[in-house]
Parts: C-alpha cells; structure tokens; sequence
C-alpha cells in the first residue's frame, strides 16, 4: 500500500520545466494512479454510518435484536435512549415488542456490522414496497381491439405480458426523454415500461409510462 | 545337461526381454507405471484460451443502500455497461438515462418523505439486463 505523501502529491501535480523524459513520464503517470486510487479509497470506504433498514423482528434477547431480513445487518442493540413507536404512531415499550413484527430500524451502524437503533418503528406487514415494476422487452402484437401491447420481457423470452395502456395517461417517450406518440410504437420494436400489477388480470400489467428504445 | 539349462536360460532371457520390449514401445504408460497419469492440458504447444464472457453488472455508488439522506432531491450516480439505458421508479415516479460510454450515469431524483425502495434496472446496447432494488431512507431527524 502506497501512501500518498506531500513529495508524491508535489510530483504528480507540479508542471515540468524541462521537457520530461519518457521514465519521469511513466513515473509520474504511476504515482498519478496511485494517489487517484488512494484517494478513490478513502472517499468511497468512508460509509456514513446512519442506517435506516427493514427487517423482521427474529429473536428477543436482553437489549439485543436479530433480524431475519436479506440485509447484511442481522443484529442490532437498543438503550435507554432508544425511542419505540408503534403501528398507531403511538409510544410502545421494549417489552411489547414480538418475534413475527415488521419494523424499520433507524440507528447508527458499528464495526461490526450492528446497528444501535436510536429509533424503532412498528410497520405493516411488507408496506415498504415499490409497486412501479420495470419491464424490458419487445412488442411482438398489438392489439388493435383493445389498448393493450404483448411484450416478450429480455429476462424471460419463455413469458410475455400484456400491457395495457390509457390513452392521454400512459405517457409515451423516446429514449431521450421526447414525447412520442402511441403511432410510433411498433411490432419489433425494444420498449421500456413502467407499470404496475393489473387488479383485474394477473396476466396484464397497467402501464404509466412506455418508452421506445430504437 | 548344464550346457542343455544354460542354453535354455539364456534362449528364456532373450525371448522375454524381447516380448517386454514389444510390449513397452505398445503402450508405454500401462507397462512402465500401471498407475493413471494425469491428463495434460494440452500436448500441443498452442495456448489455448477460453472465451471470457463479461456480464455487465449494475452498481450505485450513490446512495448506499439502507441509508438516509437529509434531502429529498438528490442525484443517484451509479455505473453500468456502457451506453446502457437505465431506468429508475420510486413509487411515485420514475427516471430515465443514458449511461455514457464507460457505464457512468447521474440520475437527478426526488424522494418521498420516510422510506424509498427505488427499482433500478439497465439495459445494455446488446440486451444484457441488470437490475437492483436501493432502499433509501429520506428523514430530517437527529440521531444523535
């Protein structure tokens, strides 16, 4: 590990009088490199250690909390300073927390990868959702009775999904951002969509916003 | 009857070696060792190279998952397979891109108050998709 020092720094930034030969060039070029890396380190590794995350309550030991969540942090620890709220954005206690419990966990994260929870909130089951699915795809029909597109997913090629779409509220756009047109849209064509799952159909999914890729 | 087992000796000794000899040239390896060698790589002095297939991958190196922000309009920065579009929704909305030709991309966004689990997904010139899910936590309050 090389670290940058101020004669380092001096020589990667400070201009040649003389031209330089084509060694000082590679010299200057590695220690370049070498103190971008560095410095890429120690600006990328410094993580802020304010954690909020969502979690399943697991196991209830003392002042210790695991958590059963695909998060890398399991475990977690309360104090006396750790402030409960509950479903009805009420005050609870420690003590009224239960194994099963959705809750968001607001709290500062050590070394070992535990969080101190300053703040934890009771939450309903899988309310943290984003129902805005994202689709990738190519129209392979059209409907020409109905406002709907048949798109074969690039995740999938063996599933399709119909998409159905408003006219003046699904927003139609080019790539670059430019309104398009419904007209524009073709069988063939690669297309992007925002949309979300259809109440009345699993099969179909309701569109916001369509956009053509080519 | 001495010269008669002398003769018989050595007649034995030449025709043995020699069947060995035979037997040798044949199959080298099965008579010198009877043990399984290995099997070389390759015998011939040609490298051969397997093709490396690269799947471009997905990375947000701004925000981190699971952290909170102090500001509900922030700009996502993350790295994808260059020139790829990348498409982004919060629950209210979602943002749109073009990555430049290293794979970086910038995303100005706006956040809702509390929790945000974003959907990003990418998608490369050559239909290569990537996905994540980043949840970002927009809150105002002290922890300290």
């Amino acid at each position: 590990m090389i670290t940058p020092t101020l004669p380092a720094i001096a020589l990667a930034t400070a201009g040649p009088t003389t031209p330089p030969s084509s060694e000082i060039q590679k010299i200057r070029q590695v220690i370049q490199e070498k103190v971008s890396q560095k410095l890429k380190e120690i600006t990328q590794g410094e993580t802020d250690p304010k954690k909020a995350i969502t979690a399943t309550i697991a196991k209830i030991e003392n002042d210790t909390l695991s958590f059963d969540t695909p998060s890398l942090i399991k475990k977690a620890t309360v104090d006396d300073t750790t402030i409960y709220i509950g479903l009805k954005q009420n005050k609870i206690k420690f003590s009224d927390l239960k194994i099963g419990q959705e809750i968001l966990a607001i709290g500062l994260l050590d070394k070992n990868q535990q969080l101190a929870i300053k703040r934890l909130i009771l939450t309903p089951q899988k309310s943290f959702q984003n129902p805005n699915q994202i689709i990738f795809g190519r129209v392979v029909d059209i409907s020409t009775s109905s406002p709907i597109l048949v798109v074969i997913p690039y995740s999938n090629k063996n599933s399709q999904y119909q998409i159905k779409y408003t006219v003046g509220k699904t927003k139609i756009l080019r790539q670059t951002g430019q309104k398009a047109s419904l007209e524009s849209i073709k069988i063939g064509q690669k297309i992007a969509v925002v949309a979300t799952a259809d109440p009345l159909s699993r099969q179909s999914l309701v569109s916001i916003k369509i956009i053509t890729l080519d | 009857m001495l010269k008669g087992f002398i003769l018989a000796i050595i007649f034995g000794s030449i025709v043995g070696f020699g069947v060995s000899n035979i037997l040798v040239t044949v199959n080298p390896q099965k008579i010198i060792t009877g043990i399984p060698t290995p099997t070389p790589i390759s015998t011939s002095n040609s490298i051969v190279t397997t093709p490396v297939i690269s799947t471009p991958s997905l990375t947000i190196e701004y925000p981190q998952n699971e952290s909170i922000v102090e500001t509900a309009n922030i700009t996502l920065k993350g790295n994808t397979a260059g020139s790829s579009f990348v498409l982004i929704s919060t629950a209210n909305d979602s943002y749109q891109t073009v990555a430049d030709n290293s794979g970086s991309f910038l995303v100005d966004l706006s956040l809702n108050l509390g929790v945000n689990l974003l959907n990003i997904k990418s998608i490369s010139p050559d239909d290569i998709e990537n996905s994540l899910e980043l949840l970002v936590t927009y809150s105002t309050a002290k922890l300290e």
